[in-house]
Formats: structure tokens, C-alpha cells, sequence
């Protein structure tokens, strides 16, 4: 500890910023690309060259890991958290308890070996004013809690004490890796980006283009019922393992997911290795958003997001779930449940289940545009083009029309609203729903606004920017846009309440 | 006592009924000249990119792009000039005793509305384009993502320096008292010249 109260994390901290600095390398993907086929050429021609460029690289990491520890400072104050950090370019951040709008932890495998958690403040401003506290203790981080929640309390109604909210089992964790559909997506990503490596993947391609073409034959061989058989099994595998490696994540990020509110706070933690543990005051929940896939709608589920007033990921930095509070499946009790808590006497006329069948459509007329714009003026002009160089084959681009309407048609019926005198919700989607909740008396601004369209049959699009995002309600009636926006002025004066 | 009486929702003060103040006229011939400005850029490229094309036999290929171009060049320009008299008319700012409202758009046409009790700062400049004709631009900023400020450009200098303080006197009185509950009428107030 410094004369001055500056003090320095424990010397574990180095993984942090070690595992900080790879990540800053890994979100700049392009570069480490370029970097890698580099690497892989110069491999082939020198190789001591390239495992001299490869030690220098790690070297170069862990010095930068070492620097960005020791430059490293924290103070803890009568008002807040003070961090100091940076090597060439000096950076002080100074968050008053009375800003912060939640403290989250989050403890690897080697952490919770050494008993050591790393603390993330949220607080309510611009984007990148998160600060990090890496390799603290417990005790540390219960007395920072104790002197965030020592502050004047939000004015919300709330049960007293410890209550369990939500505990997930084996079944439920298992359901959320079948559901998530970004092990698939990667997949796709990787075959798609696979022929940018060039020559290095030449030969696997040959070697595959070689299996498929054997396995054709060996298909042919065996009549049409069992090479379809075959294909489908063989797809089936694919799919299969793809499903485990999700329910694997799914049991990483969220085993033995726990959420309790305690006092005037949510509070969340999950993991198998690395275990996360997320609080988020209720009073400052900003935003509720209820997002149901096709798949989760089949299983009647939901995922929630409770959204805090921050300012999003730091610059540089992907979003991730320690800035929200994150229910990653729910029953439809949950949801409502969760709802309950988060806007109290509030909003208690609304629903937030996207199937619920109070919502107010909004106007067909949301049909024409995407109509016009993305189906119509394209496949004519398409159409004109191919039909002038290939004859009438052109003309088959006028197909585009008729699948833009059906994508329209759909994404309109998915459209709808409900209000009472609290509480806007707004339903949107395309094959599965995402609805949007906010409280009137948290918006920022808010705005009218029409299109040529709109003014012609005399709707309007209102526009709500909260500190989280903005959500926008399109294709209601004129008058109606306005008399929720007169409204939501109204409350945003006139509340008692903290917005934060 | 804490008294919260029900308000009918056709009581409450509509953003129709406000008087708009109308933007600096001057503002037109700012943006004229910025736009003219940009355009002349944007002939000095083709120019050079057309001589350069004459000279080198070997680009003659791409030569037919050159009217073309030059056409876009002239129809950028006449609009440079002609847009801003019909736009900036268009637009207008109302500063009511709760909140700021701006209009804008031609075509697509909004009312935006920014309560003072949301406000983190305001803040007023001018590039030197606008220094040039005596204008200056008023940010208001509020929470949280980009895309919730409100940003009123053209207005006269002292107009722009009286509404920030107006602003933030504003939003250091919302600090200081508590908002009432009850309903309270949201009185136009005229502050431009």
C-alpha cells in the first residue's frame, strides 16, 4: 500500500490481464488472422524463425500482463471507487457508490482454487466506464456491497429479506444447450470462413472431396431407401454432436444457475469452472425483455433479460452477460413472476408473454414498406437486367416479391402493444417473439415520427430511448403515437420515483 | 400529505399546441455554403481524375464514366443549394417549462422531446462554418446510449448560450425539488429572439 491509499490487487491479477490482453487480440480477429496465415507461411519456409516469432509473441503478452498489473491502482474512499491504471495512457476512473448500479463477480477455476474473485462495477453513464477489480477477496467485495447498499434505498416495492426466484436443474440446463443455436451458428461461420485459409486447408478439402466422392459410390451401391437412410443418419450425427457441444456450453455458463432477490436486489449466479455472480439493484432496471426462439416456444419457454442502466461494453470489449441480469429459460410463471418484482405496483394490468392475447396489432400498412423497398424495386430491377441478358429466365426474380410478402406478412403479425398507465410493452419478431417492457417514468426522450406513408393514412412511429437502448412502436394510429408521447412526458416530470 | 389524484389522459398538455420557434434564417446560407463547399470538393476530385484519364492512354477504357460523373457532380450541386430552403424551415424548437421539443423533416417528418428531470449536460458549439455566420448548435445530453441527445444546430449564438443556461438552470431545479405527483400544465415559454 502507497502513502497516499493507492493500492495494487493481489500479483494473481497477471492472469487477468493476461487472459484481457488474448482476448483484446482475439476480438481484433482480422488481424490475428492475417498474423496466423503469416505465421503459417513463414512455418513452412523457416522454422526456427517462426518458433523464435512465436516466443517473442508470448514474451511480448506477459510483459504486457505484468505492466498493465503494476500499473494497476485502486483506492477505496468515503464516496466511492477510485482505479488508476494504464501505462502510456493514464486513465483514472471514479465511481460514486451512489452511481453504481451493481457489483457482479466472476471467479475462474484458478480463482476459486485460491479463493479470489474478480469484481465488475456497473455504473450509469457512457460507454466503457466500467471498472474491473481482479483477484480480490470475498470478504472485499461483501464490505463493497455493504457500502453500495448503505445508500438511500430506490423507492420500489419489494419483499424483505431472501427470497429464491429460480433454480435451475440438470433438465432445464440441458434444454437451454438445445435451444441456443450458436453452436450451430459457429459451425456454419467455420465452414463458411474455412476456404479464406487457402493452400493450408487444401489438402483436407482434396481428402474430404475424395471421402464424399467414395461415399457416393458406396451410396449408389446400396439403393435409394438406405442411402437416404444413411444421409439422414449421418445428418442426425452431425446435428447430434453439435446439440452435445451446446448442452456442454449451456452446462458451463449456467450450472447450478441460482436466482434470489435479496432486499432490493436481483441476484444471479451460475457456472460450472467459472462461476458468475451477477447483482442488479431492481430499482434500476431500466428494461425487461422477453425473447422466445421457435425451439423455446415449442418447449413453452422464455429467456429474460433485465437490463440496468449502463453503458454497455467498454470499447474494444464484446457485450456479455455481466451488465445484465440474465434468466436464461423461464416458465411462463416465471416470466410473470419476474415481472412482478421488477416493476412492483406497477404495470400489474400488462403481461410480458409474447403469446398473450391482450396486444393490440398495429396497422397492416407496416406490410408496404419492406414490400416496396426490399421486394418490389430489387426483383424489378433484377428482373429488367437478367431478363435483357438471359431472355425470359429473368423473369423469375419477380419470386423475390412474393417472399419478401410472406417475411413481411409474418414479421407483421408478430407486431403488436400494451399499455396501462405505468408499463409500454412491445411485441416484435420473425419465427419466434421478443418483447420489450419499460416503466413510462424511466424514459429519456421521446419522439413522433412519420413517413410519407404513415402520414398519408395517418399513422406515426414512437420512439422511446431509455438509458439501456430505445425501443420503437411503428405503424400505430397518429393520434395515439401522440397521446403516448404526451404521456409518457407527462409521468417522466411528474414521477416521485428514481429513474436509476 | 402525499395526495396522487387521477388525471384524464386528455387533460394532459399536447405537443401540438406549442408555438414553434423557427431556426436563424441564416442557417439556410450556412448550409448552402458548407454544401457548395463539399460539392466544389467533389468536382476538384473528378476534375483531376478526369485529366488524369485523358493523359493516360491506357485508362481511356474507363472514359465513358466522365459525363456520368460530371452529371452527378451538377445535380449534387443544384441540390446543395435548393435542399437546405426547403429543409430548414422545416425545422423548429419549443422550450416548454418540463421539457425541450425539436422538429424536423421534410419527408419524414419528427417531434422530439427531452425532459429536463433526464439531462445529464448540455453543452453549445459551432464548427467554423457556423462561427462564420454568427450561429451556434445546443446538444442536450441524457443517459445512457447514443442516440438520446438532442441536437438543435443553427440557432443565433446568444440564442444558443441563453437556452444552455436555460437548460441547465432547469435541470439543477429538478435536482434541487422533487417533482410533484400530481398533474402540472406545461406552459409555453419564449426564449428566442
Amino acid at each position: 500500500m502507497q502513502a497516499d491509499g493507492w493500492l495494487r490487487t493481489t500479483p494473481l491479477a497477471v492472469f487477468f490481464f493476461l487472459g484481457r490482453t488474448v482476448k483484446g487480440l482475439v476480438s481484433n480477429f482480422a488481424n490475428v488472422a492475417a498474423s496466423a496465415a503469416g505465421l503459417l507461411i513463414l512455418i513452412k519456409q523457416h522454422v526456427l524463425i517462426a518458433a523464435a516469432g512465436v516466443g517473442v509473441g508470448l514474451v511480448a503478452l506477459v510483459a504486457v500482463a505484468l505492466l498493465r498489473y503494476w500499473f494497476f491502482q485502486y483506492r477505496v474512499d468515503e464516496d466511492g471507487v477510485l482505479i488508476r491504471q494504464g501505462l502510456l495512457k493514464k486513465t483514472q476512473l471514479d465511481m460514486r457508490f451512489d452511481r453504481i448500479q451493481g457489483i457482479s463477480t466472476e471467479q475462474s477455476l484458478l480463482y476459486r482454487l485460491l479463493g479470489l474473485v474478480t469484481v465488475r462495477f456497473t455504473t450509469a453513464g457512457a460507454a466503457g466506464d466500467e471498472g474491473r477489480l481482479p483477484a480480490v477477496t470475498p470478504e472485499f467485495v461483501a464490505r463493497l456491497r455493504q457500502r453500495v447498499d448503505a445508500k438511500p434505498a430506490p423507492q420500489v416495492e419489494s419483499s424483505a429479506g431472501e427470497t429464491e426466484v429460480l433454480k435451475l436443474g440438470g433438465g432445464d440446463v440441458t434444454r437451454i444447450g438445445l435451444t441456443d443455436p450458436r453452436v450451430l451458428q459457429f459451425a456454419l461461420l467455420g465452414t463458411a470462413l474455412m476456404p479464406a485459409f487457402g493452400n493450408v486447408f487444401e489438402e483436407a478439402f482434396e481428402r474430404a472431396a475424395d471421402l464424399a466422392t467414395r461415399s457416393l459410390a458406396v451410396l449408389a451401391d446400396l439403393g435409394p431407401l438406405r442411402a437416404t437412410l444413411t444421409v439422414v443418419t449421418l445428418f442426425g450425427a452431425i446435428m447430434l454432436v453439435l446439440l452435445l457441444g451446446s448442452v456442454v456450453v449451456a452446462f458451463l455458463r449456467y450450472h447450478d444457475y441460482e436466482l434470489r432477490q435479496e432486499g432490493t436486489a436481483f441476484r444471479a449466479s451460475s457456472g460450472l469452472l467459472t462461476r458468475k455472480d451477477v447483482t442488479v439493484e431492481v430499482g434500476k432496471v431500466q428494461q425487461l425483455s422477453v425473447r422466445q426462439g421457435l425451439v423455446m416456444g415449442w418447449m413453452q419457454r422464455h429467456r429474460i433479460q433485465a437490463l440496468p442502466a449502463s453503458g454497455g461494453p467498454a470499447v474494444g470489449e464484446m457485450p456479455d452477460d455481466a451488465q445484465k441480469l440474465v434468466v436464461p429459460i423461464a416458465g411462463a410463471r416465471t416470466v410473470e413472476n419476474l415481472r412482478e418484482r421488477v416493476f412492483g405496483s406497477e404495470g400489474r394490468r400488462v403481461s410480458v408473454l409474447p403469446r398473450d392475447n391482450r396486444f393490440a396489432p398495429v396497422s397492416p400498412y407496416a406490410v408496404w414498406p419492406p414490400v416496396l423497398w426490399v421486394g418490389v424495386a430489387p426483383a424489378v430491377v433484377a428482373s429488367a437486367v437478367i431478363t435483357t441478358m438471359l431472355g425470359s429466365t429473368g423473369l423469375a426474380c419477380l419470386g423475390w416479391i412474393l417472399v419478401v410478402a410472406i417475411v413481411a406478412c409474418q414479421r407483421w403479425r408478430r407486431r403488436g402493444y400494451l399499455h396501462d398507465d405505468d408499463v409500454l410493452v412491445c411485441r416484435s419478431g420473425f419465427l419466434g417473439y421478443r418483447v420489450e417492457a419499460l416503466l413510462f417514468r424511466k424514459v429519456q426522450q421521446v419522439s413522433v415520427s412519420q413517413s410519407p406513408l404513415q402520414r398519408r393514412r395517418d399513422l406515426a412511429a414512437l420512439h422511446v430511448h431509455l438509458a439501456t437502448g430505445s425501443v420503437t412502436l411503428a405503424y400505430i394510429e397518429h393520434a395515439t403515437a401522440k397521446r403516448l408521447c404526451d404521456y409518457i412526458l407527462y409521468k417522466a416530470a411528474s414521477s416521485r420515483l428514481a429513474w436509476h | 400529505m402525499f395526495v396522487n389524484p387521477e388525471i384524464p389522459i386528455d387533460a394532459l398538455p399536447s405537443a401540438d399546441a406549442v408555438e414553434w420557434h423557427p431556426l436563424d434564417p441564416r442557417f439556410v446560407r450556412c448550409r448552402q455554403a458548407r454544401n457548395i463547399v463539399r460539392t466544389l470538393i467533389l468536382f476538384a476530385i473528378v476534375g483531376i481524375a478526369h485529366a488524369v484519364v485523358a493523359n493516360v492512354p491506357k485508362l481511356g477504357d474507363i472514359g465513358w464514366l466522365f459525363p456520368w460523373l460530371w452529371a452527378l457532380a451538377v445535380v449534387r450541386f443544384a441540390w446543395a443549394v435548393f435542399w437546405p430552403v426547403v429543409d430548414i424551415p422545416r425545422r423548429g424548437y419549443a422550450v416548454r417549462d418540463k421539457d425541450i421539443l425539436y422538429k424536423a423533416g421534410v419527408f419524414w417528418r419528427s417531434v422530439t422531446a427531452v425532459p429536463y428531470n433526464r439531462v445529464q449536460h448540455a453543452e453549445t458549439g459551432n464548427a467554423p462554418m457556423e462561427r462564420r455566420f454568427g450561429l451556434a448548435r445546443l446538444t442536450v445530453f441524457t443517459a445512457g446510449t447514443t442516440g438520446g441527445d438532442l441536437r438543435i444546430e443553427g440557432l443565433d449564438e446568444t440564442t444558443a448560450e441563453r437556452l444552455r443556461v436555460f437548460v441547465v438552470g432547469k435541470v439543477r431545479g429538478e435536482d434541487s425539488e422533487a417533482p410533484a405527483a400530481d398533474a402540472e400544465e406545461t406552459a409555453g415559454v419564449g426564449l428566442s429572439a
